[in-house]
């Protein structure tokens, strides 16, 4: 029924069509700009922007390198363009009648910036107007809602990447592969070391081979270990656990070899963000997310529509039937480790390009993903996507709550994880019989 | 060829090469390990749990005890901490297993290594920085500058050997030399983990031991017998549990803190290692496989440390700061080999070794 070149097909398919969503993606996307950011502030005094005032920055030499004056919102920019240590000072000639500085506040600020870690360096300075306290500006509360909202879709897009291929090779197998973070870390660090070969050449080409390396990876792992284990009747408990060892090795191997200092890709490095409607984004995000919602879709159709797609859905569903009814099990389950590797990979790079790289990105990830798994359901494709969605909004969300901080982000997808296994194991899209 | 290696030996020091291992293998943090293990062996190696974070009990002992003695509570008696750091442990086993134990295994794998990464994370979390001191961990940051550690009581006070007027007295030989507050907890360490060897090893001896086992082998035929599955499972994570939950107060006294890195998960799977190393099921397969673990780890580490001081290892392959993560690498070819090609350890039989899901 499946024929070897009706496999190869259906492999070449997905990469092909791999590749050409990310190539179109990404000559769409903005080229990368020159090194350096923004230096900006808003000006304001009892919340009333203060308009006028002339800010200067100077280097460390004393150079001035820019100067502004802030605009009828009271925000001003200055760009910088190295590393470097930088006087902001007011000119306190241009300062409105009746405009001080607070207590203890000067009319300078040194800002150093030591690395291009943001768009934007925010100085403050604590002006007051006759002795009020001044207030800090905060958007609405449905402005930042929504702010939230598309970074929880962003983050859910790629737990969702990356949750896609674990779920499937635990569909197929049985296999919970504590591998599959260091197969993020892996895709997203190979193609750090593509762009640092080539530097000249558009940022497509490092993610094309990265996502390349990922699939080879995959391919690499199950015939170079996880075939032969099986074939000699290992079960999926002691494979979980030779998982969690070829997770050490593989993450301390790219501990060695990448370094342990977190890096940003050259490319993309700062973007200004820009404003659509009311939510602030990085040009970046607004190709980074349709391709990783594309990549998704993608799946989707080609599980749904290709004899490949088709027989892996089959061998996950049940398979000794899908065996005697003539899928080639072992075809299959090649087919979801390069598949699943390469989608891990190119979740990794994504999650780079927003975050940055680093050598435990992907442990980081890790418990994120098994959270997105169960919630979808362990082993079932569409569940993955949704459970990786629910999981990066609900831990964005978390933050907005008032008792809750930053630190809960994490934990929240957790607790859910914790408690859709008391309520609903099978997870949503889940089949009860998966039970023991 | 042979001029070439006589070099390679006189510059090798085999004093450290061999003394560091050895050193490692007797030390308190060995007996951590063993203790956690011999925990993890009643999880695992009898019951057949899959309980891959098994570093929340050491956290939930550690923790528990830290909170009581810094709040000053019942004057921050050490006893009392010491129990209610068990008793913490022994809720989050319920914690854990009330939900989690009705899950097949690899559910349990996910469920226990999520719950364990929330009680990191919330331990860390600034929130309740009065209680947990955060990041920072317990006793406060300024407290231990100022010289205060959660092991002065045991470690000096109700320390046969150790004499106030000279705190500094070490025992001992060649790279063998402790002093007294080690020593003394590496005795108290050990006594622990020989009791909890013994008491686990009757514990499964007895009927109740024999019904575990029964689980482990077949669940289903379990149930078909009348037993109570369900307690059972929850009844060996409890007691297992509280023995994880002694390791942990045994590395928090012997160190003198806690802090929440202590408890990522990789050492959750240093004592897997440990336990398949040793050899799970067995009587003190724990106990050896810990003792091994840190011997091997830490020869691994020691030589390459050497090989590439000595510039045998050239720098692009390892470079000298690199070496510290080549013990982990060999922890994960380790654990992965072990379970390839001896799943049953040093001391395990392979019939008994072989879990699985279905």
């Amino acid at each position: 029924m499946l024929s070897p070149r009706t496999v190869r097909f259906g492999l070449l398919a997905v990469l092909t069509a791999l590749i050409f969503s990310l190539l179109g993606a990404l000559f769409l996307a903005p080229p990368a700009e020159a090194q350096g950011a923004i230096l900006n502030g808003t000006l304001k005094a009892q919340g009333e922007s203060v308009v006028g005032v002339v800010v200067v920055v100077s280097d460390s030499a004393g150079e001035e390198v820019g100067r502004a004056t802030s605009g009828d919102d009271g925000k001003w920019e200055v760009p910088i363009t190295k590393l470097d240590e930088y006087l902001v000072s007011i000119d306190v000639t241009s300062l409105p009648e009746g405009v001080g500085f607070k207590e203890g506040a000067t009319n300078e600020v040194l800002k150093e910036i030591d690395a291009w870690t943001r768009e934007k360096f925010p100085v403050g300075f604590r002006l007051e107007d006759g002795g009020a306290v001044p207030l800090l500006t905060i958007d609405p509360l449905w402005q930042r809602i929504l702010q939230r909202a598309v970074s929880g879709l962003r983050v859910g897009l790629l737990v969702a990447l990356a949750a896609v291929g674990l779920s499937l090779i635990y569909g197929v197998t049985g296999l919970v592969n504590f591998a599959h973070s260091e197969m993020v870390t892996f895709g997203a660090v190979t193609a750090f070391g593509f762009e640092a070969m080539a530097p000249s050449l558009p940022f497509v080409v490092p993610v094309f081979l990265g996502i390349m390396a990922g699939a080879a990876l995959g391919f690499v792992l199950e015939r170079g270990l996880f075939k032969p284990l099986r074939k000699r009747k290992m079960n999926n408990i002691s494979l979980m656990i030779v998982s969690i060892g070829l997770a050490f090795v593989l993450r301390y191997l790219i501990a060695i070899y990448f370094g342990t200092e977190p890096l940003a890709y050259k490319h993309y490095l700062l973007q200004t963000e820009r404003n659509i409607g009311p939510i602030a984004l990085p040009p970046k995000d607004l190709v980074i997310m349709p391709v990783a919602l594309f990549l998704l879709v993608l799946v989707g159709f080609l599980l749904q529509k290709t004899r490949i797609g088709t027989s892996m859905r089959a061998v996950a569903d049940n398979p000794p039937l899908a065996e005697s009814s003539g899928i080639d099990i072992n075809k299959t389950i090649l087919a979801v480790w390069i598949a699943g590797s390469a989608l891990a990979a190119a979740g990794g790079i994504f999650l780079g390009l927003t975050n940055i790289v680093e050598w435990q990105m992907g442990e980081k990830l890790l418990l994120l993903i098994f959270a997105a798994v169960t919630l979808g359901g362990l082993g079932t494709a569409y569940g993955a996507i949704v459970g990786g969605l629910a999981i990066g909004m609900a831990s964005e969300m978390t933050s907005m709550v008032p008792f809750l901080g930053p630190d809960f982000k994490f934990m929240v997808a957790l607790v859910v994880l914790i408690v859709i296994l008391l309520v609903r194991p099978q997870g949503i899209l889940g089949v009860r019989e998966r039970l023991g | 060829m042979s001029h070439n290696s006589e070099l390679i030996l006189a510059a090798i020091d085999f004093s450290k090469l061999f003394g560091t291992p050895i050193r490692a293998m007797i030390n308190v943090q060995a007996a951590v390990f063993a203790l956690a293990a011999v925990g993890l062996n009643l999880h695992y190696g009898f019951t057949g749990l899959l309980n891959v974070g098994m570093v929340a009990f050491m956290a939930a002992g550690a923790y528990g005890m830290a909170i009581i003695v810094t709040q000053g509570v019942l004057g921050g008696s050490v006893l009392f901490a010491i129990l209610i750091g068990l008793i913490f442990a022994a809720f989050i086993a319920l914690v854990i297993g009330v939900p989690a134990l009705r899950l097949r295994g690899d559910y349990l794998a996910i469920v226990t290594i999520a719950i364990a990464e929330v009680m990191r994370v919330s331990f860390r979390s600034t929130k309740w920085l009065e209680w947990t001191g955060g990041p920072f961990g317990l006793p406060r940051a300024e407290e231990r500058s100022a010289g205060i550690s959660l092991g002065d009581r045991i470690g000096e006070d109700w320390n046969p050997l150790f004499a106030a007027d000279d705190p500094t007295r070490t025992w001992g030989f060649w790279q063998l030399e402790f002093n007294m507050r080690d020593l003394w907890f590496m005795i108290v360490g050990w006594l622990l983990v020989i009791l909890c060897s013994v008491m686990v090893w009757r514990l499964v001896q007895s009927p109740w031991g024999r019904v575990i086992k029964a689980i482990r082998e077949d669940e289903d035929a379990a149930r078909a017998l009348g037993k109570n599955v369900f307690n059972y499972k929850l009844q060996s994570l409890v007691i297992g549990g509280v023995i994880g939950a002694l390791a942990g107060l045994l590395r928090a006294f012997s160190s003198g803190f806690v802090q929440s890195d202590q408890f990522k998960p990789q050492t959750t799977f240093f004592i897997w290692t440990a336990l398949i190393l040793g050899g799970a099921a067995s009587k003190w397969g724990p106990v050896i496989g810990a003792a091994l673990f840190w011997g091997v780890l830490l020869f691994v580490e020691e030589l390459v440390r050497q090989l590439v001081d000595n510039g045998w290892i050239p720098e692009w392959l390892i470079s000298p700061t690199d070496v510290s993560q080549v013990k982990l690498i060999m922890m994960g070819v380790m654990l992965a080999g072990l379970m390839i090609w001896r799943p049953q350890g040093i001391l395990g039989k392979k019939e008994e070794a072989l879990l699985d899901v279905r």
